[in-house]
């Protein structure tokens, strides 16, 4: 009896550590990435104030997607198969908003950039499209439509990944910021 | 009827003295009387502890969007840590069940901190990473646990995790379009079935899903012989251009597990026992043929649709009373009477047509009764004829086959 409880009380503390290393590096890895890194402001077009399905989100599709589809359109040699990642530049215009420029090719020195990754269709895929909205503030979002004053806050860190830190819609943030 | 009556009429017809009665009612008035009996409080305390659980959890909720969400992170890490001590710390107390309810706890409890990192962070996409890492998390727990449920749900997650990769990769609609995902779900279920002698608690685990797995594919394999030719070779022609490994490697794993199991079953079982392998061949046979369906006339491929579902089920019936399994038997037997009803619904065109076929069904019904019934002689479970419980009812013969 005693044998068989000692590997169980083992796996158990074993459980607690892994629960304590995976999570705990998860949350400083999206603490160190919120903090570290350049924050920037993406346009937002296509709004959707509320997912049904997972709850109190609005979804939405950055500007940066239709851009980089358009810089891709206009390129001499697309490539043909699926990327395993694509990068593009960013450069800041009016009102502070940050809009893709060109694709980031190999030895680019451009200061800000982000990442994608195909998704299932082949389509480019930045990685956010919800962010978390507070219950009470659900008729407000609803009546937000897309426009100069709606953005995404975000922070961009480790290979052009995007953090999103706050939604503005129409100039006001959805944290409270 | 309630058991002193019961008790009174055996003693006059001699079957019992009356001091074995007397001793039959006090033993079950003892046990009524112990705490295990007492379901109705249990019950009751259940339903009040679960009040009590929905009403904190409607309290958190309704609060959701004042607590700072470094204070729900370290409420959720902290929570998980707890339960996890505390399930070591109590350890097998009791029968244990106690750490068991913890570690089931803390198997929801990732999944709902996985959540909520996304919900404070605002992650998106990679469900499957989400139920991949849940189920790893999960697997320690019911390692440690001795509860099977706790196995259940590492199965569940990993599972859901392999549905969400594969739809994420586009290749769901693919598995069920092509109807290779029948063979994907058996391959699944053969392999747990192989794995069972390794399995130790979680046997019984591996077992009932493998036989849910198998036994729900079968159904549908046995209904896809009835589905006309035209209403599945548009989607064969779809994905004529897709090489054949993209398009076959469900059946590949299912050829390679069906033999692991198969091996495993001569290696483990001393009995070689011929209605096992029948039940085995004529179910692959139906399941290939739903997936790979003859270029047959509707009505031919209908009535060998039938024969091979039925030629199974009797099979699968015998290698179940071989085994002493009478669920086995049950469930076999009654999978051949629904087998013939579908039949008899499937011809159906007017009212004299349907009139014979009720006749004919019904008749056929009564013979399968009847030869049910004379079928103890041959399967001793049958009936209750005293075959015993030889492998405790497990319907293992469904997995094999």
């Amino acid at each position: 009896m005693k044998s068989a409880a000692l590997p169980a009380r083992r796996l158990l503390l074993g459980l607690a550590i892994a629960d304590l290393v995976v999570f705990g590096a998860w949350i400083g890895r999206e603490e160190v990435a919120r903090r570290a890194g350049v924050e920037v402001r993406l346009p937002v077009e296509g709004f959707d104030p509320r997912d049904l399905l997972s709850g109190h989100y609005a979804r939405f599709q950055l500007a940066a997607l239709g851009e980089a589809y358009k810089v891709q359109n206009q390129e001499e040699h697309p490539p043909r198969d699926r990327p395993a990642t694509s990068s593009y530049c960013l450069e800041v215009r009016a009102g502070g908003l940050a809009h893709v420029a060109r694709r980031r090719l190999p030895g680019d020195a451009c200061p800000l950039w982000i990442s994608a990754k195909p998704d299932k269709y082949a389509r480019i895929d930045f990685g956010v499209d919800r962010f978390y909205v507070d219950e009470r503030r659900r008729d407000e979002v609803a009546r937000i439509s897309a426009g100069d004053g709606t953005y995404l806050v975000a922070r961009i860190f480790d290979g052009g990944r995007i953090h999103p830190v706050d939604l503005v819609l129409n100039g006001k943030s959805v944290r409270g910021r | 009827m309630r058991l002193g009556r019961k008790l009174e009429r055996w003693t006059a017809a001699g079957l019992i003295t009356a001091d074995q009665a007397a001793a039959i009612l006090r033993a079950e008035e003892s046990e009524a009387g112990r705490p295990g009996g007492k379901w109705v409080v249990w019950a009751l305390a259940s339903v009040g502890g679960l009040a009590v659980v929905a009403g904190v959890i409607s309290l958190v909720a309704a609060n959701w969007d004042d607590i700072p969400d470094k204070v729900k992170l370290a409420g959720g890490l902290t929570a998980l840590l707890a339960l996890a001590l505390s399930a070591r710390e109590v350890g097998g107390r009791g029968d244990g069940w106690i750490r068991d309810l913890l570690l089931l706890v803390h198997q929801g409890m990732a999944l709902a901190m996985i959540g909520l990192v996304a919900q404070v962070y605002h992650l998106s996409g990679h469900p499957w990473r989400a139920m991949a890492l849940a189920a790893a998390l999960a697997a320690p727990a019911a390692a440690a646990g001795r509860r099977a449920l706790l196995g259940d749900v590492v199965l569940y997650f990993a599972l859901q995790s392999l549905w969400f990769f594969l739809d994420e990769v586009d290749v769901i609609n693919r598995l069920f379009e092509t109807r290779q995902m029948a063979f994907l779900a058996v391959a699944i279920g053969l392999a747990l079935a192989a794995a069972r002698p390794w399995l130790g608690l979680y046997a019984r685990v591996a077992q009932r899903w493998s036989i849910g797995l198998v036994g729900l594919t079968l159904v549908a394999a046995a209904a896809l012989w009835s589905i006309k030719e035209r209403e599945w070779g548009s989607s064969s022609e779809r994905y004529a251009g897709v090489g054949r490994l993209a398009l076959h490697w469900p059946f590949a794993l299912f050829a390679m597990a069906a033999l692991a199991a198969g091996a495993v079953q001569v290696w483990k079982r001393r009995r070689r026992d011929p209605a096992t392998y029948a039940a085995a061949l004529l179910a692959a046979v139906m399941l290939v043929g739903a997936v790979y369906p003859p270029h047959w006339e509707d009505l031919p491929r209908k009535i060998a649709g039938f024969a091979l579902c039925c030629g199974a089920a009797v099979a699968f019936t015998f290698a179940a009373g071989a085994r002493g399994s009478r669920a086995g038997v049950n469930v076999g037997t009654l999978a051949l009477a629904a087998r013939i009803l579908i039949l008899f619904l499937e011809l159906f065109d007017d009212l004299t047509q349907t009139g014979v076929g009720l006749i004919i069904t019904g008749l056929l019904l009564v013979g399968m009764a009847y030869g049910w019934w004379r079928l103890r002689v041959l399967v001793p479970v049958v009936g209750g004829g005293g075959g015993g419980r030889g492998e405790g009812d497990k319907p293992d013969a469904g997995a094999s086959s």
